[in-house]
């Protein structure tokens, strides 16, 4: 498997090359614009919309569950985060983020407040493990995006619970769909910022973000399907918290 | 499992633990925004250098300042020695390494970018080595951040070393049933994982489903102007601070706008 990941991280440094480093970083401001701005958006409860005008005022109260929920979340996140790094999967590239488990199928199940509960842990993650950085701007926009996505795609509670194939089948394409995203931005982020020489960002930082978050992501089904219902006991779920008006 | 540090306060009583803490998270703001003005190394040096400052106002140690970024710092030179690598073609060589030109160019960009993600680090590790966690949050909230923002950074803080000790107690009992997780193929290892992640979120569920009823128990509302135990008052230090602070940006504004600041090839010398 190691083998099959390492040859997996040389493709995608290949196709970043064979862009060239110049149309990748146009591609990642083309995808970097509209991501910042729904982001910038969802701060002031305008939701993207397919239809226009695109922005639609959307009702959220914070409440104590929703406030606790961000907290958990976070707090969480940043454990798994320590825990994770432990497994090395390729040496210097790819570490298991046992995190990834829990901030894809979160967005979900727990919607905007685990979202930002993702956000959230990403600063202070940096800021406790001494990595605090430009970067982490671009990070944390990332990791909201990790959890937004599935807020964004999963409405009922059969699906967050991933109690059909459907489901899960949804769960992998959405999950490549952020590893693609995500490298995008945090690489042309990395490069406006001049964080590292352009061949290092496109060919070593956009594969393992890709592989990483998606090793990492693997069993997140498994997790949801156990925490999903339990949520919906606890009155902790996305429909049972009273966040968001539809 | 390595443990999580919440807290970097060093409880002193020196001249920065006295200071507003909504000047110093403004501090953080003003390094990030410095650092990022100037691409020069020499004009990139005045804001480490009020780092230095810092750290000395704070009663500080800077060896212990050091070994709490010292991520950061591998991070900086790793970023310093890959940009000197990459830009070898650039600029005059200075000396070479097994036939490979070390360029000033590459060392002073080198270095410029070590400086940009190390010292908004530093800015934030001395100042929350000099203010209590509970003075962070009340200068978030005073510097009208959200309530619940600020609210959520207590609690996580509050959270973590509680999830932490769970997480020991479900490692242990897996061991205990003859769990080992760093055994098997990479796809086992994976899944061992999962044995104490679902566990430990079930455990975090439980938690924060008692601690949101504890908090409407006591009529919490997110919405509701809060009291703190220490009322923030400006001294006349920290206006002095402040107005310094936005002094030294416009000046550092006005400079680039003139163009200086800005590293180009040849800066040591005989450039291309």
């Amino acid at each position: 498997m190691q083998a099959f990941l390492t040859s997996l991280l040389g493709f995608f440094g290949t196709l970043a090359s064979s862009i060239t480093f110049g149309g990748m970083f146009i591609l990642g401001i083309i995808l970097s614009i509209p991501m910042t701005i729904i982001f910038i958006g969802e701060i002031f409860n305008y939701q993207f919309v397919l239809r226009a005008p695109f922005f639609v005022k959307v009702e959220r109260r914070w409440n104590v569950k929703a406030v606790a929920v961000v907290a958990m979340t976070a707090a969480l996140s940043v454990i798994l985060q320590v825990v994770g790094a432990v497994i090395v999967i390729v040496p210097g590239t790819i570490t298991f983020r046992a995190d990834a488990l829990i901030r894809f199928p979160f967005g979900a199940i727990f919607g905007m407040p685990a979202v930002w509960g993702v956000m959230i842990s990403n600063i202070i993650g940096d800021a406790l493990a001494g990595s605090l950085g430009p970067g982490s701007i671009a990070g944390f926009v990332i990791s909201w995006w990790m959890a937004y996505l599935f807020y964004r795609f999963y409405k009922s509670s059969e699906e967050y619970s991933m109690l059909n194939g459907n489901s899960w089948g949804k769960y992998y394409l959405t999950t490549i769909l952020w590893c693609f995203l995500g490298a995008f931005y945090l690489c042309t982020n990395f490069q406006l910022l001049n964080l590292l020489p352009t061949e290092v960002v496109w060919t070593a930082v956009f594969p393992a973000v890709i592989v990483t978050t998606f090793i990492g992501g693997l069993l997140g089904p498994v997790v949801a399907r156990v925490i999903g219902p339990a949520a919906k006991r606890y009155g902790l779920s996305r429909d049972e918290m009273q966040y968001e008006k539809e | 499992m390595s443990s999580i540090r919440t807290s970097f306060y060093e409880g002193n009583s020196s001249f920065l633990f006295r200071v507003d803490p909504r000047v110093k998270l403004v501090y953080i703001l003003w390094i990030f925004v410095m650092i990022m003005i100037f691409t020069d190394p020499v004009y990139q040096s005045f804001t480490m250098f009020t780092l230095l400052i810092a750290t000395f106002a704070g009663g500080l140690s800077l060896f212990k300042v050091a070994s709490a970024g010292k991520l950061g710092i591998y991070v900086g030179l790793t970023s310093w020695v890959l940009w000197t690598i990459f830009l070898r073609a650039e600029g005059s060589p200075l000396f070479h390494i097994m036939g490979w030109a070390v360029t000033d160019f590459g060392v002073l960009k080198g270095l410029s970018v070590a400086l940009r993600i190390t010292s908004v680090l530093f800015a934030f590790l001395i100042v929350a080595m000099t203010t209590p966690t509970r003075d962070i949050i009340t200068g978030l909230y005073g510097l009208r951040v959200s309530i619940v923002f600020s609210m959520v950074i207590g609690i996580i803080l509050r959270l973590i070393p509680q999830f932490q000790s769970e997480h020991t107690t479900i490692m242990e009992a897996q061991r205990s049933r003859a769990t080992e997780f760093d055994k098997g193929s990479l796809m086992n290892r994976f899944r061992k994982h999962t044995s104490y992640i679902i566990p430990l979120t079930l455990r975090a569920l439980k938690i924060v489903s008692d601690l949101s009823i504890a908090m409407e128990s006591r009529a919490y509302d997110p919405y509701t102007p809060r009291t703190f135990v220490r009322e923030l008052k400006m001294r006349r230090a920290d206006q002095i601070i402040l107005i310094g602070m936005i002094v030294l940006l416009v000046s550092s504004i006005i400079l680039r706008i003139y163009g200086f600041g800005e590293l180009k090839i040849g800066l040591l010398g005989s450039g291309q």
